[in-house]
């Protein structure tokens, strides 16, 4: 096994050599196409990580009348505490929230002193447990609270969360739709490759079919040289991602949309391993389709 | 060995390469085919090889039915049928040593083995000077026996060849014809086709002639 495992290898080794230009073409193209696939994929796990962030803070505000009864605070309570997707709900009362607003005007603490009367309404501030902490999910709590008597108004940042869910969810498509046309260029690039390799080899195929090899030994250099050329493709792709990363690195996290975000990331080592071993199926797929139809030729 | 019932083969639809054959050739023979250009011989040992499929009758190769075989199954057939063809087909781009070392790879001989076996039968066939060599650097002759070595390499039960001497000088045609005959000494049935009337003056094998695809007396 070893010994054939060997064997094929070298004879891929000799077919790369053989159709040198053509190979590195296969390598540079498929390392571009998977490159521009690798860009989407490191905006759109980006965006993924800020969301994620973004959820795992957020809280939606209870704003309340300053005349709201005891009984209908008692009843706001007791409906937080019952409700499954509430993880915990912290009452802040007029005094607090006056308190907090000077806090957080440290400098301009001057505009509130010439104020006589506390403008802000006491509030219910509600985090919800992780797995709850979606648009659609929080919405309808919202609108349930919302029907309780004694209630100002509600905040949960209802427009740019929708509207960036719903970004999430087309750039999410448009990765999967380019991954996936990307996906299939790159097999037929390295089928075409293979093709070019397999009839410069016709005649070592034939007599390789009169000696009895069977159809696997035949395919397995070539299915080599096209697990070779996915990987390298794959491999440059990275290199050519990872330099494109760090030219433009310093603009994207000096622009205001990423300030309090989190810093914009490479992707992970898991999805450096994913890229790879994508590359590795798709010049697996790309030699096996052109083997099949010669062979059964 | 080789039966063949009533077996037809058709490329086109009106020429029948082989019209309706019945034969059978038994284990240790040396039988000559021969006939004149596109008379089926080249289609006989084709079929024999499993190269072709035949289109009506019944064949049976080293007691395989060649009807029912699969074709993951062929290579395995082959391995027991040398092949030697006028053209040598041997490959250019690697040497003598690589040429007949390749089908002992296939099976997956282990490489001591491999080496004491190519050297051997390159001893046998007067060539292991040559052994560094490349196809194109050597004369007819010296290639066509380079591949009946091929051939013969991993004993096989049959060995065809079709028209192994055609383009070789007729000196070195009795060499050739040396190492049939050896390998037929030695167990190998042999099926030769030809259409070399000197070759057949001599011999006092069987003779099968074929005429239009079809056994003739």
């Amino acid at each position: 096994m070893i010994q054939l495992i060997g064997s094929a290898l070298k004879e891929a080794l000799e077919g790369i050599k053989a159709n040198k230009e053509a190979y590195l073409i296969t390598i540079g193209t498929t390392a571009v196409s998977m490159s521009i696939l690798g860009i989407f994929l490191i905006v759109y796990f980006n965006i993924q990580g800020m969301v994620k962030k973004w959820r795992e803070n957020f809280q939606v505000v209870v704003y309340l009348q300053d005349n709201i009864t005891k009984k209908d605070m008692e009843k706001l309570k007791s409906y937080f505490s019952s409700m499954l997707e509430i993880d915990e709900y912290l009452y802040v009362s007029k005094d607090q929230a006056l308190k907090k607003f000077r806090t957080r005007l440290a400098r301009n603490q001057t505009i509130l002193d010439s104020l006589n009367v506390n403008p802000l309404p006491a509030s219910f501030e509600l985090k919800f447990k992780k797995k709850y902490r979606h648009f659609e999910k929080i919405k309808s709590i919202a609108e349930d609270v919302n029907k309780f008597k004694g209630i100002e108004s509600l905040e949960f940042g209802e427009g740019w969360l929708g509207k960036i869910e719903t970004m999430l969810f087309f750039l999410k498509f448009i990765v999967l739709a380019v991954g996936g046309l990307i996906c299939v260029g790159i097999i037929l690039i390295i089928s075409n490759a293979i093709k070019l390799s397999l009839y410069a080899r016709k005649d070592e195929i034939e007599i390789m079919q009169l000696v009895g090899a069977t159809d696997w030994f035949i395919k397995g250099p070539f299915l080599f040289e096209g697990i070779l050329q996915g990987f390298l493709g794959a491999v440059l792709s990275l290199i050519i991602l990872y330099g494109f990363y760090g030219m433009f690195i310093d603009n994207l996290q000096a622009s205001r949309f990423f300030i309090g975000a989190q810093s914009f990331l490479f992707i992970t080592p898991r999805d450096v391993a994913y890229i790879v071993l994508s590359g590795v199926l798709i010049g697996y797929a790309g030699s096996y389709v052109s083997l099949r139809k010669f062979l059964n030729n | 060995m080789i039966q063949m019932y009533d077996v037809h083969k058709k490329y086109t639809e009106n020429v029948e390469a082989l019209n309706g054959i019945n034969l059978k050739i038994s284990k240790g023979e040396f039988v000559f085919i021969t006939g004149p250009s596109g008379a089926g011989k080249t289609t006989f040992i084709k079929i024999i090889l499993g190269w072709e499929k035949i289109d009506r009758g019944q064949m049976i190769i080293n007691g395989i039915n060649m009807l029912k075989i699969k074709r993951s199954k062929l290579s395995f057939l082959r391995r027991n049928i040398g092949v030697v063809f006028q053209d040598f087909k041997l490959i250019k781009s690697r040497s003598v040593y690589d040429n007949i070392a390749f089908p002992q790879k296939v099976i997956g001989i282990p490489y001591k083995e491999i080496k004491r076996n190519t050297w051997e039968i390159l001893k046998n066939i007067g060539l292991s000077n040559k052994k560094d060599s490349f196809p194109l650097e050597l004369a007819g002759g010296e290639q066509q026996r380079i591949a009946i070595a091929r051939a013969l390499i991993n004993k096989p039960k049959i060995l065809l060849a079709d028209e192994p001497t055609g383009n070789i000088d007729p000196e070195m045609m009795w060499e050739i014809m040396k190492l049939f005959i050896k390998a037929n000494i030695n167990g190998t049935t042999v099926v030769f086709a030809t259409h070399n009337r000197d070759l057949l003056k001599t011999t006092k094998q069987r003779v099968i002639h074929l005429k239009k695809g079809k056994i003739v007396e």
